[in-house]
């Protein structure tokens, strides 16, 4: 153990830079982990803290519980605190909080009932507050199956990271392969070797764990405040709970867990080089066979290009082939997800943009529901004065639904409704809205008169039966008379929120009241959907004869206005109107918002901009390390060998060459696999991937349908565009070959710094 | 007795237009406690054999018994076991571990086998190979001599039944090497060791019990001294 221990310790101090690049990459992976789980945290604890305010404080809530009782529910060994609520003499609705130890909540209850002759309990369980308090059988179960997707995903995304950490291990393996091989050929046994390697591991995680988790919740907080900055949980928070904020916090179990699994990646890791170094034989391991320039090749590229120089590097990148070809893979993969990634996501992007982004440069518009309560003396009109009174809005357009019947002669209650005609009385701005400048009678004649236009059914648009089509033109042709009666019911006046007769026997027989309606206009069809075959009367008139007609309650009242334009809209106007709606909650409500829309579809534009930003970072971090590492280590395993040639005559201007000549070979050669894997991406996309999916969206003829704009969205959508493809490889290949290049020119010139000999004998 | 016996042990090298048969059906057997020299011209294959008796290497085909065991037939555990504590090589490039200093380079057979070095032997050999003031330099800071004698003290510290030596002597000046030559007959007298040392000098193969001649992977001659003792191997 001793002799293990000494030389992992050696080999960690004597190889710094070696053993800084493994602590780096433990450390990016940990810290990723970190990031995760300590994300993880964060959102768990802000749903949690979220269902603490938005849940009422008890497990269970039983109605109608005998009073008489209420003392066995107070004693019940299980129960924690009761509170009890007399709603009717002798009966109490009891808000119950749980014992930890219950168990069983079903058996529970049953038991209660049993016990206490309770033959019908009305009760409902509050699951979210169960949750929170951990409380009952099932949640368990729940919090159980929770913990372990958790960890199944965390695994398989931790299972990526460790290519980031393997790759350091085989890398620094690499060099000193030939010291495992003579330690093996003195006596070492191969788990001795191995054990070298995973103590040295270990002696890494040391500074490289704690290093990664602190990096690891700074980036997490670096996310939180970006998902913050993108306004994401401000959308999410809108609605239910006002002034809701996250918070940051950080689990300590989150980074234990991501602390033990970068632990266990890195031993794996060691232990994976550790048992490929021991099933070499000494001597392969210690003249690395594998490594030598098996054949010289005459002429090579790089030869033809650079020279002697080229030459020589060709030959280097051929003798240290794992390396390259790892370095190669690294950089291949990085570069190809870049590209592809990227593609895509900017076909999302115009996607999204195509789909929504028309509106989204415009004013928003908000639609609201005109709420009334005839106990509070709330009327729709109180909500209209409040929309225009405002300052916020303007354009506010009403429309109001009511309905008046035919005396039924169809017995079939199903029927029903097919005699019914839509009363929609509308106010001036929707009445423009409607008909445009051109509306059959001005919109003041229409409210003075108490006239209706009758917008005439569209028959054979309709999937009717004889007997409706014959109902429909009788009333067109009623219509056509200039008056028409309809009768009110004096159960849908009462309605006072059931908006429906009650079409059972047995009900009493409703009372109706006849009206006559004035027809001043008929128009054959137009383009408003809602009120086809409907009645359009004017808002000022229904005023008059709301109460005479339809009772205190309309059956439904929208509004719909755009925002006050005034400059730039933006989250601050946006939270004013919202607390306008929230204000006036009484009155009406939020229907639909499209700044919401709009905010939200930006916001996940933004956090999926962020994700892919993110994304891109890591996987050029990696390939970024690797790359460095690699042409690092090179340059620093070969000090002799440069010495030599330098003895021998060779410039630092030929040596500069002879080294960028080999990280452009690396750079051209991962460029070019990844350029060649883009096209098979990109062929098989079009020849297999888009037909396939045209397939299954609009059938084998899919071909016919190209020019349909939902295709020409979808193919968009899917499109990946060769050019841009190829455009992002050579930028990215590019940006490689930079980033090798200041890395070479900076250790050459840290290596020129010693003479000659001192680089020759210090092989180490 | 007989410590070592080889038995058509080939190696071969690359392939068709390539192939270079360093070891070629090499057969003999050296009986405990004799010193073998193994000459013969550059490239001849003298290394590769030597590595394959201390199996380090594995052969094409053939085979190699040691002590009456045939070392291929072991699982690599008991290899490194059996080469930790009965075999000592010497390498023609040292192959000193490059993060441990001279001292910990010699003792470091004996720290894998879990036992405490020696402190009067690790003395008394640091003496012999006058690298006591260099015992806590690393191998970068020392010359290609020290080197060499750091390796022989590594090969040697166990006191091993056989020593496998690939040009001891090759970077030392006349007198070390016969300091060195002395310190093997020492050793190979006291305690009976066994011997095989490749070299190029004449007049140290002339000091050996038994001179093997390699030439293009096969014995050409095998000559043993009639003087000594009389045990020793037959030419093919
Ligand atoms: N890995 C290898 N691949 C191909 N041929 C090899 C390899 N190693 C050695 N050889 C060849 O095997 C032959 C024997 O090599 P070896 O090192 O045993 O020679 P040697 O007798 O020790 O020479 P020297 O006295 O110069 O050290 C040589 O011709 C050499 O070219
Ligand atoms: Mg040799």
């Amino acid at each position: 153990m001793r002799f293990e221990n000494l030389l992992a310790s050696r080999y960690v101090k004597a190889q710094k830079r070696q053993s800084a690049f493994t602590v780096v990459s433990i450390a990016v992976a940990v810290a990723v982990m970190a990031m995760f789980f300590v994300l993880y945290g964060v959102i768990m604890d802000n749903i949690e803290a979220y269902e603490d305010r938005t849940s009422p404080p008890y497990h269970l809530i039983i109605y109608n519980w005998p009073e008489n009782k209420a003392s066995a529910l107070k004693n019940d060994p299980f129960v924690q605190s009761v509170s009890f609520e007399l709603v009717v003499k002798g009966s109490l609705t009891a808000k119950i909080r749980l014992d930890k130890e219950i168990g069983s909540q079903y058996l529970w209850l049953d038991s209660l009932q049993i016990n206490n002759q309770v033959d019908e309990l009305d009760y409902e369980w509050n699951q979210t507050r169960m949750k929170l308090d951990g409380i009952g059988s099932d949640i368990r179960v729940q919090k159980f199956l929770v913990f372990w997707i958790v960890l199944i995903f965390a695994l398989l995304f931790a299972f990526a990271l460790r290519l980031v950490v393997d790759t350091a291990f085989e890398i620094s393996s690499k060099e000193r392969e030939r010291h495992y091989g003579v330690l093996q050929s003195i006596g070492a046994t191969p788990k001795q070797i191995v054990r070298i390697i995973t103590r040295e591991s270990l002696w890494l995680c040391v500074p490289a764990v704690p290093l990664g988790l602190v990096l690891g919740i700074a980036l997490a907080f670096g996310m939180y405040r970006a998902v913050l900055g993108a306004g994401l949980a401000e959308v999410l928070s809108i609605g239910s709970v006002l002034n809701w904020k996250m918070h940051f916090s950080v689990r300590p179990l989150m980074l234990l867990v991501a602390a033990v699994v970068g632990l266990i990646w890195t031993f794996l890791s060691a232990y994976g080089v550790g048992m490929r170094v021991v099933r070499k034989t000494p001597m392969d391991a210690i003249t690395a066979r594998a490594d030598q320039v098996k054949t010289v090749k005459k002429h090579s590229l790089s030869g033809l290009f650079f020279g002697l120089s080229g030459r020589i590097a060709s030959r280097n990148a051929r003798r240290q082939k794992k390396r390259f070809r790892i370095t190669v893979l690294t950089l291949t993969v990085s570069i190809t997800l870049f590209a592809l990634f990227s593609e895509l996501f900017q076909s999302l992007e115009r996607f999204v943009a195509e789909r929504w982004g028309g509106d989204a440069n415009g004013y928003p518009t908000y639609s609201v529901e005109l709420l009334e309560d005839p106990d509070d003396g709330v009327s729709l009109f109180d909500g209209l004065q409040a929309l225009e009174q405002s300052g916020l809005f303007q354009d506010v357009r009403v429309f109001v639904v009511e309905t008046l019947e035919y005396p039924s002669e169809d017995p079939d209650p199903d029927r029903a409704s097919y005699h019914k005609r839509t009363l929609c009385f509308v106010n001036q701005q929707e009445y423009q809205y409607i008909f445009g400048s051109n509306p059959p009678v001005c919109y003041d004649t229409l409210a003075s008169s108490g006239d209706f236009v009758f917008i005439s059914p569209r028959i054979e648009d309709r999937d009717l039966d004889e007997k409706e089509i014959e109902h429909m033109q009788k009333a067109i042709a009623e219509a056509k008379t200039g008056t028409i009666v309809l009768y009110s019911n004096s159960l849908m006046k009462a309605r006072g929120g059931q908006g429906q007769t009650d079409p059972d026997a047995g009900s009493p027989e409703p009372e109706r009241c006849p009206h006559e309606l004035k027809i001043c206009a008929v128009c054959e069809s137009y383009n408003y959907e809602e009120i086809r075959d409907g009645l359009v009367g004017a808002l000022d008139y229904y005023q008059s004869i709301k109460e005479d007609w339809f009772g205190a309650k309309a059956e439904f009242a929208f509004a719909e206005m755009r925002a006050i334009e005034n400059g730039e809209y933006g989250f601050t106007e946006y939270q004013q109107a919202l607390s306008f709606f929230r204000a006036h909650g009484k009155l009406m409500e939020l229907l639909e918002d499209n700044f919401g829309e709009i905010l939200k579809t930006k916001n996940i534009l933004a956090s999926i901009r962020t994700g892919v930003l993110f994304f891109n970072c890591i996987i050029a971090l990696a390939a970024l390390i690797n790359l460095l590492n690699i042409i690092s280590t090179g340059i620093a395993n070969r000090r002799s060998e440069m010495a030599s040639l330098q003895c021998v005559g060779m410039t630092d201007g030929q040596l500069l060459r002879m080294t960028l000549v080999e990280c452009l070979q690396y750079v051209i050669k991962a460029g070019v696999v990844s350029a060649v894997i883009c096209i098979l991406v990109i062929v098989l996309h079009e020849q297999l991937m888009v037909p396939k999916l045209m397939n299954t969206i609009y059938g084998e003829e899919w071909m016919l349908y190209l020019e349909d704009r939902n295709a020409k969205i979808i193919m968009d959508l899917v499109k990946l565009d060769p050019v841009t493809i190829f455009a992002r490889i050579a930028l990215a290949s590019a940006l490689a070959f930079a980033a090798g290049s200041v890395d070479t020119i900076l250790m050459l010139h840290a290596q020129n710094k010693n003479s000659l000999t001192e680089r020759i004998h210090n092989e180490a | 007795m007989e410590l070592l016996k080889v038995e058509a042990l080939c190696k071969v090298y690359g392939k068709g237009e390539n192939e270079v048969r360093a070891v070629d059906g090499v057969s003999f057997s050296v009986p405990k406690g004799q010193m073998v020299a193994i000459i013969g011209a550059s490239g001849s294959g003298k290394s590769t054999l030597l590595h394959l008796l201390g199996a380090v290497d594995q052969p094409t085909s053939g085979k190699v018994w040691l002590d009456g065991q045939d070392v291929f037939q072991h699982n690599k555990k008991e290899l490194a076991i059996f080469r930790r504590r009965q075999v000592g090589l010497i390498y023609q490039f040292y192959n000193l571990n490059p993060v441990l200093t001279a001292e910990e380079n010699i003792v470091l057979p004996v720290l894998m086998d879990g036992r405490k070095p020696d402190k009067a032997q690790l003395e008394k050999i640091l003496d012999m190979l006058e690298l006591k003031e260099r015992r806590n330099h690393l191998p970068s800071q020392l010359s290609g001599g020290q080197q060499q004698r750091a390796a022989i003290g590594r090969a040697i510290f166990t006191a091993p039944q056989i020593v496998l030596a690939d040009e001891p002597t090759g970077n030392l000046d006349s007198k070390n090497s016969a300091e060195i030559m002395e310190l093997f007959r020492q050793t190979n007298r006291e305690l009976k060791q066994t011997i095989l040392m490749v070299t190029h000098d004449e007049s140290l193969a002339e000091q050996c019990d038994r001179i093997i001649v390699l030439h293009d992977g096969k014995i050409i001659s095998d000559e043993t001294k009639g003087a000594s003792k009389g045990a020793g191997g037959n030419a093919l």
